[in-house]
């Protein structure tokens, strides 16, 4: 330690002019504010920053100058046997340059700074760094931004005076490291794994900061005066350290990515309308995982899809498409997947999205998608990867859209939606003339836009909740056809299409719920009253009977019952569960119900973490895949 | 050389089979030698013929390329910090950071060294006349050397590690520096090791002498047993009728150089003996013979400064 404190006494004392030099820097820039005549809270501003620079000056200047010159060059020059002719030990001699520079640089900076902040120069040192809670460890971050410029300063300047070719190696391993570590946390996009990849990033940094210090005390202790043998030690520990922190961040973010379904703490599940296919989403490895699970054969396949929406399945269930992102970067690219064969992996398209898409919709037979981003709709060929037509959308507030047909894609937009009155309109994009084909533009509803629509378009049932009115409209041009529900009590309206062209709209308040129902036209038929306060309407698994999810109104406890709208029975069939899918659709697809008596109609989520069939006639539940519990 | 070093009490000074290489280029080659404890061992040879890479590695400045060097019979790059509490250095470049004093190199020094005199040395440089608050970069080459010598006797050092210290000193200076060091030899009986060009300035205080040639140490040994076998013979060569042919009358000796002069041949030998040198002086045609002693410049010389194969005695 005596040897140490006394290398850290010699630095510091032969170089103490900096402090004066610091100090008298400090001074003469609080002339800088009179000398372009600033007055007041300006004059505190301009202070401030350029008492800041100075600071920043001396800090980087001085750990730069000294991890160049101060080793390095006693190194190239033989100079440091002088140490080494002394008891001192490589640590001693190493570290006690380092801490003497660092202590150099620190003081410098802060005598630079203070004469500003004396005379009421505002200085937010917090600015200097992006993130709010490092901006408030500006001290500790300043000291371990000062070691690394020392250090880094030190390895540089030995790797060129060396004058050896392994320099050259140097440059190519640092460029590795660099595209290595790239890659390594594009795996971990912060938008899907803020944790992960931020362990990963701070981690990385944290280790090449060690890296830096133990290649410099090794290039000492093993270079000694030997310029060239120090550098070989600094390279070989350098790169040696940065390398196995890229293998162990490298092995991290393939462990993150090599989460499967049962990983996940508990799922959002999106059944796809036909088809066994059903886009899980979740946290696994405290990532977000979206999975597409085939929920018949087990079969999965990750997507990291951007955005709040999981990916897309056709409604035919043979192809999925979502959009990933670079880094967070705009553009994103959409993906596609073929479901159907067994060997499909996703295709990057070369095509793009800017931002986050509003609309994402695969036509039925998956060969199309269209997409409402920032820059309008526009509608591409997916198998192709080329663009079919894109066209400017009128302003709105809510756009839900669906493929009438391959060549008309049908968008119904709201203004207003949140004031009233709001206008509500039917547009259509067709494909072959590359148009936009406007409607008419009605009052309705007033409420955020609600509605389904059935399979073929040409119906739909809007739901103004606030407004307790429920209507039957042409599906083509918005005019309503009829008023299901008007007034009554504050209750939760949710409405579906029967496969036999019947309406049945789920009604539950606190008073109890109930389903209704209404014939093709819209004319009421009865209603069956059900237990529990919340209703979740799941798809229609045989004609006539629907999975219902009961809840008893606290929105987490509900059961599955079986309800046989001829009958006009309810069945139990498992408890703390509720139905995959919804007899209404998911998002901003409005005809997205699953197929009646189709695989989706009989899948439950149960507990949370449970995905599993209703078997036959509901005497039975399998269990599909059990995943981790909810957290 | 020989192997069979002492071991019961180590050498200040051992190398074995040390070898230092740069690239393809072999600075010192294979060189094994032992200094005993309180001998002044002088380790000559020409530029370049490896004496500083020598030095580095016994100080553990340098990694050896093969072999080891050792002090206190301990290895100098493993155990370099505990050998150097021992061990004061003379480098052949001054190199105390410039911006201290002779004082300040003193005083830190003095935190490093348990056993440090600081009064001594600063009586040191008062006789050396050194300014002790002069900077050490604005001193002249030669009170730097004085700096280095009493920074590196400072502790009392039990082996002495002197590398050219004359190199670029005048008259002066070089006779202190020899004094002083004369002055450490009687008081502590201190092992000196030290390379030089200057042979003169040290022939008086060496004890032994090693002579590195390209590399290799080509000699070994105490300076008086160096001294009695090299001789230079001086003689005139005629052929008579019983005498046919000129160039075998030194088959004798190990002539290490023979010359062909105006008057005659003028050769140097390295295992001169009195007996053989009678039967020399009896070969028919040999005249005027006579054998000098040869001070160690022109041991050196004769030894390091003939690359060429030795010329035959034709006339």
């Amino acid at each position: 330690m005596n040897g140490f404190t006394a290398v850290v006494r010699r630095e510091i004392g032969i170089r103490r002019t900096v402090f004066a030099a610091a100090a008298v820097a400090g001074i003469a820039a609080l002339g800088a504010p009179l000398a372009h005549g600033l007055r007041g809270p300006a004059a505190d501003d301009a202070t401030g920053a350029v008492g800041l620079l100075l600071a920043v000056a001396f800090a980087f200047g001085l750990s730069i100058a000294l991890g160049a010159w101060s080793a390095a060059s006693a190194i190239a020059s033989r100079r440091i046997a002088f140490d080494f002719g002394r008891p001192l030990s490589a640590p001693a001699i190493w570290g006690g340059r380092l801490v003497a520079a660092t202590v150099l640089a620190a003081i410098s900076a802060a005598l630079a700074l203070l004469p500003a902040v004396a005379t009421g120069g505002r200085v937010s040192l917090g600015d200097l760094v992006v993130d709010a809670d490092l901006g408030r460890r500006w001290p500790l971050l300043a000291v371990v931004a000062i070691v690394t410029t020392f250090a880094a300063a030190h390895a540089v300047s030995v790797m060129l005076q060396s004058r050896s070719a392994l320099a050259a190696a140097d440059a190519a391993f640092a460029a590795a490291a660099a595209l290595g570590f790239f890659a390594v946390a594009s795996r971990l996009p912060s938008y899907l794994a803020p944790a992960p990849h931020a362990r990963v990033v701070w981690g990385f940094a944290a280790a090449c900061v060690a890296a830096l210090l133990a290649a410099g005390l090794a290039g000492t202790a093993h270079g000694r005066t030997d310029i060239r043998a120090a550098h070989r030690a600094t390279s070989l520990v350098l790169w040696a350290c940065v390398g196995t922190a890229l293998a162990v961040a490298a092995g991290y973010a393939s462990w993150i990515g090599r989460a499967s379904p049962p990983d996940l703490h508990g799922f959002w599940a999106t059944p796809a309308a036909a088809g066994p296919w059903v886009a899980l989403d979740g946290q696994a490895r405290e990532a977000r995982a979206r999975f597409l699970y085939d929920a018949a054969s087990g079969r999965f396949v990750r997507a990291y899809a951007v955005g709040p929406s999981s990916p897309a399945i056709s409604r035919d269930g043979r192809v999925a498409a979502w959009v990933e992102g670079g880094f967070g970067e705009d553009p994103h690219e959409i993906v596609r997947l073929s479901l159907g064969s067994p060997e499909s992996v996703p295709t990057r398209t070369r095509l793009f999205v800017e931002g986050q898409p509003w609309l994402f919709v695969l036509s039925p037979d998956g060969a199309r998608l269209a997409v409402l981003d920032a820059n309008g709709l526009s509608i591409h060929d997916l198998a192709a990867g080329r663009t079919l037509v894109s066209v400017r959308t009128p302003p709105a507030d809510d756009v839900r859209g669906f493929f009438v047909e391959p060549e008309r894609f049908r968008m119904y937009l709201q203004k207003g939606a949140r004031t009233s009155p709001a206008t509500f309109e039917v547009a259509e994009v067709d494909v072959r003339a590359k148009r936009l084909r406007r409607g008419e533009a009605r009052e309705l509803p007033r409420a955020p836009l609600y509605l389904v629509v059935d399979a073929p378009g040409e119906r739909a049932v809007t739901v103004d909740n606030p407004g307790k009115r429920v209507q039957l409209l042409d599906g083509a041009t918005g005019a309503v056809r009829a008023t299901l529900i008007e007034g009554g009590s504050d209750s939760i309206r949710s409405p579906g299409f029967l496969a036999n062209g019947r309406i049945v709209v789920a009604e539950s308040s606190t008073g109890g719920s109930k389903l209704r129902l209404f014939d093709a036209s819209g004319a009421a038929e009865g209603e069956l009253p059900l237990p529990g306060r919340t209703l979740i309407v799941g798809g229609e698994i045989s004609p006539g009977r629907l999975l219902v999810g009961v809840g008893a109104g606290d929105g987490t406890s509900y059961s599955v019952q079986i309800v046989d709208l001829g009958a006009g029975t309810v069945r139990k069939v498992a408890d703390e569960a509720y139905p995959a899918a919804r007899l209404g659709g998911f998002g901003l697809v409005p005809n997205a119900a699953p197929a009646p008596g189709g695989d989706a109609t009989r899948l439950i989520i149960r507990h949370g973490n449970e995905l599993a069939r209703v078997e036959g006639d509901g005497g039975t539940v399998r269990v599909l895949l059990r995943t981790r519990p909810v957290r | 050389m020989s192997d069979s070093y002492p071991s019961a009490s180590p050498s200040p000074v051992r190398l074995e089979s040390l070898t230092v290489r740069y690239g393809a280029a072999t600075a010192c080659r294979d060189v094994s030698l032992a200094v005993p404890r309180g001998a002044v061992y002088a380790l000559l040879g020409r530029n370049g013929a490896g004496k500083s890479s020598l030095v580095r590695c016994l100080l553990g400045q340098q990694r050896p390329s093969s072999g080891r060097a050792l002090l206190f019979g301990e290895d100098s790059w493993r155990t370099r910090r505990r050998a150097m509490e021992r061990t004061g250095v003379v480098p052949e470049e001054p190199d105390a950071p410039p911006a201290m004093t002779a004082r300040q190199l003193s005083d830190f020094c003095r935190r490093l060294y348990p056993r440090w005199d600081a009064a001594a040395v600063a009586e040191r440089l008062r006789r050396f006349a050194v300014p002790e608050k002069t900077r050490f970069g604005r001193l002249s080459k030669g009170q730097k050397g004085e700096v280095m010598l009493a920074l590196a006797l400072g502790h009392a050092p039990e082996l002495l590690v002197l590398d050219d210290p004359t190199l670029g000193l005048d008259v002066v200076a070089r006779r202190a520096l020899c004094e002083e060091v004369v002055g450490e030899l009687a008081d502590r009986g201190t092992t000196v090791f030290l390379t030089t060009h200057d042979l003169a300035a040290f022939e008086g205080l060496a004890t032994r002498v090693g002579i590195l040639k390209e590399g290799r140490l080509a000699v070994d040994e105490d300076l008086e047993a160096l001294r009695a076998r090299f001789r230079r013979i001086r003689y005139s060569n005629r052929l008579t009728e019983s005498r046919t042919a000129f160039g075998t009358e030194l088959d004798a000796f190990d002539a290490v150089r023979v010359q062909v002069r105006g008057w005659g041949i003028d050769a140097v030998v390295s295992n001169f003996e009195e007996a053989a040198f009678e039967r020399f002086r009896a070969i028919d045609g040999v005249e005027n013979a006579e054998a000098s002693a040869m001070p160690l410049e022109e041991i050196f010389v004769a030894i390091a400064g003939e690359n060429r194969p030795k010329e035959g005695a034709a006339a």
